[in-house]
């Protein structure tokens, strides 16, 4: 190993109830590098991040941290001067930069002496400087720019290093370019190569290919939990980046499903859809396709499905304007849109979709609880009978009705979600936000042949997801998000991941 | 709230809460089937939620044979029931909004300015004591919508608003009644209140109507199971289309609604109003309510289980009064046995946490 090696991992295993997400992994960072870590969504980039921030442990495989074998979970961050910046990075809004700055080395103060905040300002000066940048010290950190936060969060990793004595830092970066625009993710770029020359170590990780291929020295490319190779970014392009990136496999986890050519009437048209990162959109979806949205990270495909029902930004719904099978819907909002026959499966399961204290058939009968109980009894046989229905019929193990929903795996609870909306009324458009985001790849291919199935029985179908791979698996249509627009469409049998990537980072077919 | 609001608790929740909520499930997995039978969690299945019953009766067992003289006694029956009719309607109405998933620490106050309206313009405005009623209802129901807009509508903490309606609200009631007792309360007012079913005290009769009329809404009417959801996962319930805002705000509305009808019961039971009674009477109704948690439908606000500990509260107080402890074992006693409840609750890993 070279000496100027300062983190390498070697041979990391890592799985999850049985899943193996990691395979042999080996990665190491070196002095004065920016080493750019891809992938597609769910390739383990980000258990490698979690493994490297000492949240995960691995079963196999060790860790060396400026030539020094270190255990997992790798504690001590601060003092071997490795800090992960995630892409939300964990500052406190109400707070000015100078404090945020300063937090995790206890201001340079004791714990009664006074702060000297002209100190502070000063150590952040120095460091700014150090970069190239300067920042407003006393302004609040919720009021400063996408870049100014992502800087203020790099200096304070900087300042945890210097404190820990260490002239060479290490910072892992969490695809910190999502929310920034394109002259600021430039001026990132600059920031991280004048810390990789002063001696910093630092780790990329994004999909997007063309900002790793021009800011990075060496580019590790990652597929189904293995580093499929390691390139010097000068040896490479984008085309021969994304074939790497990409699985060409035909995947045996995705239903075979005969792509529907464009045609059959609209079900729901949506114009005017704006939110915090979408202007003006207009949108419609068929009766009985699969329609699929997405985009690269932070490009609206994660709001867009709660704008359609009218939820989430109050502001934009006054302009919203839904038609369902030609009919328009006034004010839409949740509640009108689910008896109109929409329903939405949100991502993020434990806050959106389930009540994770009540039981399979709480959860279950709760949007239509008149088909399932008396108006003015509900004494839960019925209702627990039917539920019972439901959890065999769509595969719930185990299928006991009166079982609480944190007692379910992932997989079961989002069968639940799906049952629920599915066996209720006759549903016509099903909205689905990641469906298979935390669901075991054995319930995945069950609640993609349920999604198939109700798309033969005429639903309509939209799934909103930044897998590129599952939505050119499963979808008739796809429309490609940037910027706030939709900028492309690609349909039936033009589908492909490769296709989807290509759109989605900004190149035209 | 903007989505910019929801991205940014996202973004907070991801950070640490999926970390801790995602994370168990996946663990959980291993020989899925199995380890999830393993871990089954029903709803209160086991014989844990007649612990609180049990003890219950142990305790007024203990009592009597320890008191034989004073305890076991019809009077002190009487009087126990008497005691806890205020408390018992007030915590149905708390039950309502903590069952959504809410706060309302103005329920005392809201009591105790009913009372004073009631006194005010019964006795100083020989107004009909049927006119004094609907006013003293009607100004309840209007601080429960006034709690609702801030709350619900407007977004406010409940927490601090309703401590803030407290304080506003015992100080209108010193103005209206000019810090003086009232008594002389109308004689139909009284009666409403006096009469008797053997040793069964009227106003105890109207608590446990209420709790019957409470119970059947919690357990045999699509709104208990709204309010349920809603108070389970305030954010899933809003994307499955119910109507979430108009729930809390009735919540707000019935839980202000029935302390001003606690006030009414009051001011009948005494036959006179104390403008200085009210903060007395806020700590048992969620000590009751809490240490229900624990019982019949453990980890959820229940109606027996709130009966239950309202009355095991106030047996464990009157027998140590009644065996020579000073008055101030009230206080201790409600305030210990508040949290112990959720201590309980939380070493049985069900509840405390709200």
């Amino acid at each position: 190993m070279p000496p100027d090696v300062l983190i390498a991992l070697d041979g990391i295993d890592k799985s999850f109830s049985g899943t193996q997400v990691l395979k042999n992994v080996s990665l190491d960072l070196a002095a004065g590098e920016i080493h750019g870590l891809i992938g597609q969504n769910g390739c383990g980039k980000s258990t490698i991040v979690k493994i490297l921030s000492g949240y995960h442990v691995p079963e196999a495989g060790s860790c060396t941290i400026r030539g020094v074998p270190t255990k997992f979970p790798i504690a001590n961050q601060g003092l071997h001067g490795l800090t992960t910046i995630h892409q939300e990075l964990a500052l406190c809004g109400p707070m000015t930069v100078a404090e945020n700055f300063g937090i995790q080395t206890g201001y340079g103060s004791g714990w009664l002496s006074p702060i000297s905040w002209r100190r502070e300002g000063a150590r952040l000066r120095k460091l700014a400087d150090q970069v190239g940048i300067t920042l407003p010290t006393t302004e609040r950190v919720d009021r400063i720019s996408p870049a100014e936060r992502a800087f203020t969060a790099i200096l304070r990793a900087l300042l945890v290093a210097q404190e820990a004595g260490q002239d060479q830092p290490i910072i892992i970066l969490d695809e910190p370019t999502v929310f920034l625009a394109d002259a600021e993710r430039d001026k990132l770029f600059s920031v991280l190569r004048r810390t990789a020359n002063a001696g910093g170590a630092l780790l990329l990780v994004s999909h997007r290919l063309k900002e790793v291929l021009q800011s990075c020295d060496r580019i590790s490319v990652m597929r189904d939990g293995e580093i499929v190779t390691t390139v010097q970014s000068a040896d490479t392009d984008i085309e021969s980046l994304s074939q790497a990136m990409l699985d060409n496999q035909i995947r045996d986890f995705y239903p075979t499903r005969e792509k529907q050519q464009p045609g059959k009437p609209v079900r729901l048209r949506a114009k005017n859809v704006s939110g915090t990162s979408l202007q003006d959109l207009t949108l419609e979806l068929r009766e009985g396709e699969i329609l699929g949205v997405t985009g690269l990270a932070g490009m609206g495909q994660d709001e867009l499905p709660y704008l359609l029902i009218g939820e989430r930004d109050r502001a934009a719904r006054r302009h919203l304007r839904l038609m369902l099978d030609g009919k328009n819907i006034p004010q839409p909002n949740a509640g009108r849109m689910a008896r109109a026959g929409v329903a939405l499966v949100p991502a993020e399961r434990a806050r959106d979709a389930i009540w994770l204290r009540g039981a399979a058939f709480e959860n279950l009968t709760i949007s239509d609880l008149r088909l399932y109980e008396g108006a003015w009894w509900l004494g839960g046989r019925r209702a627990r009978k039917a539920a019972e229905g439901l959890l065999t019929r769509f595969g719930v193990r185990p299928p006991d009705p009166r079982m609480q929903l944190r007692a379910f795996s992932g997989g079961n609870q989002q069968k639940i979600v799906i049952a629920r909306l599915l066996g209720g009324k006759p549903l016509r458009v099903l909205l689905l936000h990641e469906p298979t985001q935390g669901v075991d790849i054995g319930a995945r291919k069950q609640i993609l042949e349920l999604l198939c199935e109700s798309a033969s029985q005429g639903v309509a179908i939209a799934i909103f997801s930044s897998d590129h791979e599952q939505i050119a698996a499963m979808c008739d249509r796809v429309l490609v998000l940037r910027d706030g627009q939709i900028t492309g469409e690609i349909s039936a049998s033009d589908v492909s991941e490769e296709a989807i990537a290509r759109m989605a980072q900004g190149h035209q077919s | 709230m903007s989505w910019k609001q929801a991205l940014d608790r996202q973004r907070k929740k991801t950070d640490g809460g999926t970390v801790r909520q995602v994370m168990p499930s996946f663990a959980a997995q291993p020989g899925s089937e199995k380890a999830a039978r393993g871990k089954r969690r029903r709803s209160g299945s086991d014989l844990s939620r007649f612990t609180l019953l049990g003890v219950l009766v142990l305790t007024i067992v203990v009592f009597s044979i320890a008191l034989p003289q004073s305890f076991p006694t019809t009077g002190n029956f009487s009087a126990i029931l008497l005691s806890q009719a205020v408390t018992l309607i007030l915590s149905m109405g708390l039950l309502v909004a903590l069952r959504s998933g809410d706060f309302d620490l103005s329920i005392a106050a809201t009591m105790n300015f009913s009372a004073a309206i009631l006194a005010v313009l019964t006795v100083d405005h020989h107004v009909s004591l049927g006119l004094a009623i609907v006013v003293a209802l009607g100004v309840s129901a209007l601080i429960g919508v006034a709690n609702a807009v801030l709350i619900v509508g407007a977004g406010l903490n409940a927490f601090v608003m309703t401590l803030g309606m407290q304080t506003l609200l015992y100080g209108l009631t010193y103005g209206v009644t000019s810090t003086a007792v009232i008594v002389n309360i109308p004689h139909a007012l009284v009666s409403f209140t006096s009469w008797s079913i053997g040793p069964i005290p009227g106003s105890a009769v109207y608590g446990w109507i209420i709790a019957i009329i409470i119970w059947y809404a919690f357990e045999r009417l699509p709104i208990g199971r709204y309010l349920q959801f809603i108070g389970g996962n305030r954010e899933a319930a809003q994307l499955l289309g119910l109507p979430v805002a108009r729930i809390r705000a009735g919540a707000f509305i019935v839980c202000a609604l029935l302390a001003g009808f606690a006030g009414i019961v009051l001011a009948g039971t005494l036959g006179a109003v104390d403008p200085s009674a009210g903060p007395q009477y806020l700590l048992p109704p969620y000590a009751g309510a809490f240490l229900g948690t624990v019982a019949i439908q453990v980890g959820r606000f229940n109606v027996l289980g709130t009966v239950i500990g309202t009355y095991l509260l106030v047996t464990g107080v009157t027998g140590l009064e009644l065996a020579g402890a000073p008055s101030w074992i009230s206080d201790v006693f409600n305030g210990g046995a508040l949290i112990g409840a959720i201590v309980v609750a939380r070493l049985f890993g069900q509840r405390g946490d709200s």
